[in-house]
């Protein structure tokens, strides 16, 4: 069993293919009937399933935060016996290395084993391991892609922001990225909305037609998923010098 | 001793599978219903529900900010009582498919009133506008924020050691 097989963006990438499917069949189901009772029918089973699955879902798992320690100063913790790490009975075979914050005692006057108090979001984590992951394998990963970014959904993580709230307001860092966000999301308002309108209405499109732009935004954002990391590094550089030229 | 440890590997695979079966079903119905209904709406407002561009502006208004408002509280509630989980989405999902399943009912007594009943169909226009608000409020409010649900849900249950098994623990076995 691979160990990609347990990785988060494995189980979101069904939801993009689920989702650029679901267009595509209600499109096509709307012009062969040429009636949107269709399109309620389709909602009312997508509902019931997953009413059906979040009801067998177990999701009572006690959420302990853990952290990775950094291999050398784990070893060089445990050789030197500066630190006794507390591991509780339920989570020791598991653990094996990963130390849940907040369980030390007592601390030696060490600057640099701070960070282990320092608290991090398993979005965070989720993201750290897949970036070294996929540094470490080289090729390219759909499932690992995917685990990197969809961890940042509708999960803020803001250990590296300022955290004094002028500081917050007055840091140019937090002030660009609310204005993009804001931006970002006027455009993707009306794109999601308006678009489907705009189609029907002025280019008189038939609904079997606009079904179509359900796979082609799914294929698309499983290639920018595929290719964010690379993107990231290499791009940067090209907007850069893009928005200089202009 | 073989055999033991091949049934509890098989047993252990099994479990396991159906978990990640759940987790990926999940993602599946959430993105499918979210792209069923909400995607179409527009059209069905102004085909069959005769809404003008104003009106069908200020009914899809009304989900992003009630979604900002419903997210951190059914979090909340989740994290107050995790046990729940699973049955709040549930909950929730059918209050708000209920809600959109009542738009499609108010659709169709829209297309059975008589159109030559000038007068009630003025009076009727705002009461349409304003029952469907309504519904897409409810939708806001409770299938919406099920978004992030699932998320932290397939998060927890994947578990942090099951996210981390693969790689750190192999890693570190290798260097023992």
């Amino acid at each position: 069993m691979t160990h990609s097989f347990f990785y988060l963006g494995e189980q979101r990438l069904w939801g993009s293919i689920s989702a650029g499917l679901t267009i595509l069949i209600v499109g096509q189901l709307l012009s062969f009937t040429n009636s949107y009772d269709v399109v309620f029918y389709v909602f009312a089973g997508a509902t019931s399933l997953f009413i059906f699955c979040s009801s067998f879902a177990q999701v009572n798992r006690d959420q302990v935060p853990y952290m990775l320690v950094p291999e050398p100063s784990l070893e060089h913790v445990i050789s030197n016996k500066k630190l006794d790490p507390v591991i509780s009975n339920r989570s020791e075979k598991l653990l094996d290395g990963r130390i849940p914050i907040n369980t030390y005692n007592s601390i030696e006057g060490q600057s640099h084993y701070v960070d282990l108090f320092k608290p991090t979001s398993i979005a965070s984590v989720v993201r750290e391991e897949a970036d070294e992951t996929l540094d470490a394998i080289g090729h390219l990963d759909l499932g690992l892609s995917i685990s990197r970014i969809a961890s940042v959904d509708h999960i803020t993580d803001v250990t590296s922001l300022p955290t004094t709230t002028k500081s917050v307001l007055t840091s140019v860092r937090v002030s660009t990225f609310l204005v993009t966000t804001l931006l970002f999301g006027m455009v993707l308002s009306i794109i999601q909305n308006f678009l489907f309108l705009f189609l029907s209405r002025d280019l008189l499109m038939p609904a079997s037609w606009i079904g179509w732009t359900g796979p082609t935004t799914g294929i698309t954002e499983l290639l920018c998923f595929c290719f964010s990391k690379q993107v990231k590094h290499y791009c940067l550089f090209a907007c850069l010098f893009t928005a200089i030229t202009m | 001793m073989s055999i033991f440890c091949i049934s509890f590997s098989f047993f252990f695979f099994l479990f396991n599978f159906i978990m990640y079966l759940i987790c990926k079903l999940l993602y599946i119905a959430i993105f499918s219903l979210l792209s069923a209904a909400p995607p179409y709406l527009p059209l069905y407002y102004r085909d069959v529900l005769n809404f003008s561009s104003n009106q069908i502006g200020f009914v899809l208004a009304i989900a992003p900010f009630i979604q900002s408002v419903a997210c951190p509280i059914w979090s909340f509630v989740v994290d107050k009582y995790p046990k729940l989980h699973g049955p709040i989405m549930a909950v929730t999902a059918l209050l708000g498919g209920s809600a959109i399943m009542a738009i499609m009912v108010i659709g169709h007594s829209v297309s059975s009133t008589p159109s030559n009943l000038i007068m009630s169909y003025q009076l009727s226009n705002a009461t349409l506008v304003g029952a469907t608000s309504f519904f897409a409020l409810a939708f806001a409010f409770f299938t919406l924020p099920n978004i992030s649900l699932v998320d932290s849900a397939v998060m927890k249950i994947l578990g942090p050691d099951k996210l981390l098994y693969g790689t750190y623990y192999t890693r570190l076995s290798k260097n023992r």
